[in-house]
């Protein structure tokens, strides 16, 4: 056997590692590439959702004839999928503890508020006692919202209303009366949910003009 | 012919060969022939390797380039659209909430702030300057005492929205705030320091002897100017962004293009109730004009920068025309209706801007950006607006080009919903 014959298989490794890492480099770019797009589009898409619950409930609101019975629970929007509470789960096995978003916007835990959280004067809700306490509005897939087959989309979208800050009565299962600055006006909190904890929220100030008549006095992309 | 080093090869043996004729066979070394041959099949072989490996080495380096353009597409798309969707929020608490829209103009082809502001007309195409209130600030409330459009103290009123036992309504050292009111004019400041019921302010624009009477909103506001930097001598080129106080900074490098195109409501404002009436809104977009005695600019009793009066029927009429064909559908404004007036609050104000910016709905951006080294880069053309170093196509990463719309919600929210 001649002492050289080891060096082609020395060479062809080399050469083969080479390659291979390079490969392998190509393909983690490319893989890393393609998560971000996805990443972006999500969030996209969210906030989409997001402002087509805030649309939809804007119109279930101009129905109602009394914001009294939304900002106590009393009423909610048509567009719900069950019960509301307990959890959804999207395509990827995240889920959407109903309960929890409630929570969570009312005084920033997931588990049951008490009368003084939710009074509590924070650098998001400042107002004290004149907090809004959210209620669930709608909830229910964005897909859902209209015919069948007319949007597709595996998000999930949940709108909570609450009084809008501007009374000082104390009161924020009430709307104030007139001259009150916040009579006939409610605040809608619009939520997106999508695959791999993307979330979006909208904050819509609503303000009823008429019987069946509502303005947008502002939009807002918080989240 | 036999070389002589293969004789060194033999002697390297650990021991001698039993049988002479193998032991000639295996002293024998290579020919020159079989020398050359092996050197050219390994040569040949080394050569395809290389080739291919050269290739996967372009592929990889032009890969990573185009990732990372494509990543600074996504900031700058990120950004931009983010702020455009946000511009003309206005105070959505307090006495008088609603959008921008009904008070002063929100988006501005060109740069504002205390830094190298363009003069009034000025329209850019490479720039764009957004307003808003914050979406989650509860510092709004309306002035005590009338204010000069200059840096001094502010006395303001604790209107129904403020925090609960504030007695600064929420506003605190170092935040940006908007001061305007229903004339169309709007003032930017920095507050300096907070007393109870007073702001002492810093003004961000060029003095005026604008006054805000008492009563005019006061709010946290936020400006973001966007504009494209292009310097040949330094080899700068970049999307910039500046707050509008103090802070100038690139966003992305390499951008090559930037173009914003305004596309605006064709109809002219209308009056939708008296303007004695005590709650709004009033237009449908655009300042409320004073009732028809009291004259609050330089235009007449009565007027303002959208609105006059009727000589005929005593009216309040649009000042503004229809644009476009009748139809409601949105028209592009150019650049010439952007700087021809009317002006808001009015011609003789060095804050004034063109009644028309009130128009806006909806704007377009086309983004360019390049490779950042010039070896990804080929000759200038309609692939790369700077040519590069480049000669083969194989690594040439194209420069990447994006146009998107946003139609800002608060600048069409004025409108009821029937």
């Amino acid at each position: 056997m001649r002492r050289s014959d080891g060096v082609v298989l020395v060479a062809v490794l080399l050469i083969t590692l080479l390659m291979s890492a390079l490969g392998a480099a190509l393909v983690l770019v490319s893989s890393s590439e393609a998560a971000i797009a996805v990443n972006f589009r999500s969030s996209q898409e969210a906030r989409d959702a997001a402002a087509a619950a805030a649309e939809r409930a804007i119109v279930d609101l101009r129905a109602a004839a009394d914001w009294n019975q939304l900002l106590d629970g009393a009423v909610r929007s048509p567009f719900v999928d069950g019960s509301p509470f307990g959890r959804r789960f999207l395509s990827d096995g995240s889920m959407v503890d109903l309960e929890a978003v409630v929570n969570l916007a009312n005084c920033q835990k997931t588990t049951t508020c008490s009368d003084v959280e939710m009074d509590a004067k924070t650098s998001d809700r400042p107002w004290g006692p004149n907090n809004p306490r959210w209620r669930l509005f709608s909830y229910g897939w964005l897909r859902d919202a209209l015919s069948a087959g007319a949007i597709d989309s595996a998000y999930y979208t949940i709108v909570l209303v609450g009084d809008d800050p501007s009374e000082n009565d104390a009161d924020p299962s009430r709307d104030g009366v007139p001259p009150s600055p916040g009579a006939g006006v409610v605040e809608l909190r619009a939520q997106g949910f999508g695959p791999r904890g993307v979330r979006r929220t909208v904050n819509v100030t609503v303000a009823r003009t008429g019987a069946r008549e509502v303005r947008v006095i502002s939009w807002r992309e918080t989240s | 012919m036999r070389v002589p080093f293969a004789r060194a090869v033999t002697v390297a043996c650990p021991a001698p060969m039993p049988n002479s004729a193998v032991s000639d066979a295996a002293d024998a070394g290579f020919s020159l022939v079989e020398l050359l041959v092996a050197m050219g099949i390994t040569l040949s072989i080394l050569g395809v390797a290389f080739t291919v490996v050269s290739g996967w080495q372009l592929a990889f380096g032009a890969e990573n380039e185009r990732a990372d353009q494509q990543q600074r597409l996504r900031v700058a798309v990120n950004a931009i659209s983010r702020d455009l969707a946000l511009a003309g929020a206005g105070a959505h608490l307090g006495n008088s909430p609603g959008p921008l829209g009904l008070f002063v103009a929100s988006v501005f082809p060109f740069r504002q702030g205390a830094l190298t502001p363009d003069p009034p007309g000025t329209v850019r195409a490479d720039t764009l300057t957004v307003l808003y209130v914050p979406p989650q600030t509860a510092a709004q409330t309306t002035l005590q005492q009338p204010l000069v459009a200059r840096s001094g103290t502010a006395f303001v009123n604790l209107d129904a929205g403020c925090p609960s036992a504030d007695s600064t309504c929420g506003f605190a050292a170092g935040m940006d705030v908007m001061v305007y009111d229903d004339t169309g004019a709007y003032d930017t400041f920095r507050v300096a320091s907070v007393q109870p019921g007073a702001l002492d302010l810093q003004h961000d624009m060029p003095d005026t002897p604008q006054s805000y009477a008492a009563g005019a909103q006061i709010a946290e506001a936020v400006s973001h100017t966007y504009s494209l930097k292009t310097d040949p001598l330094t080899d700068t080129f970049q999307l910039t962004h500046y707050d509008g106080v103090s802070s100038e900074a690139a966003v992305v490098d390499h951008a090559v293009g930037l173009t914003f195109e305004y596309f605006g409501d064709p109809l002219p404002p209308i009056l939708l109730r008296p303007v004695t009436d005590p709650t709004g809104p009033w237009t449908t977009y655009g300042p409320r004009p004073p009732r028809r005695n009291v004259r609050s600019t330089a235009y007449a009793a009565g007027e303002n920068c959208v609105f006059r009066i009727d000589p005929t029927t005593g009216l309040h009429m649009p000042r503004l025309a229809q644009l476009g064909n009748g139809s409601a559908s949105l028209v592009k404004l150019t650049e010439a209706q952007l700087n021809d007036g009317p002006w808001c609050p009015d011609e003789t104000n060095q804050h004034r801007y063109d009644a028309d910016l009130l128009r806006i709905r909806r704007v377009s951006v086309t983004l360019r950006i390049e490779a950042s080294l010039t070896a990804f880069r080929g000759p200038a053309g309609i692939l790369f607006t700077r040519g590069g170093s480049s000669r083969s196509a194989r690594q040439w990463v194209a420069d990447q080009e994006i146009r998107f719309d946003i139609s800002p919600k608060n600048l069409s929210v004025s409108r009821a919903r029937l």
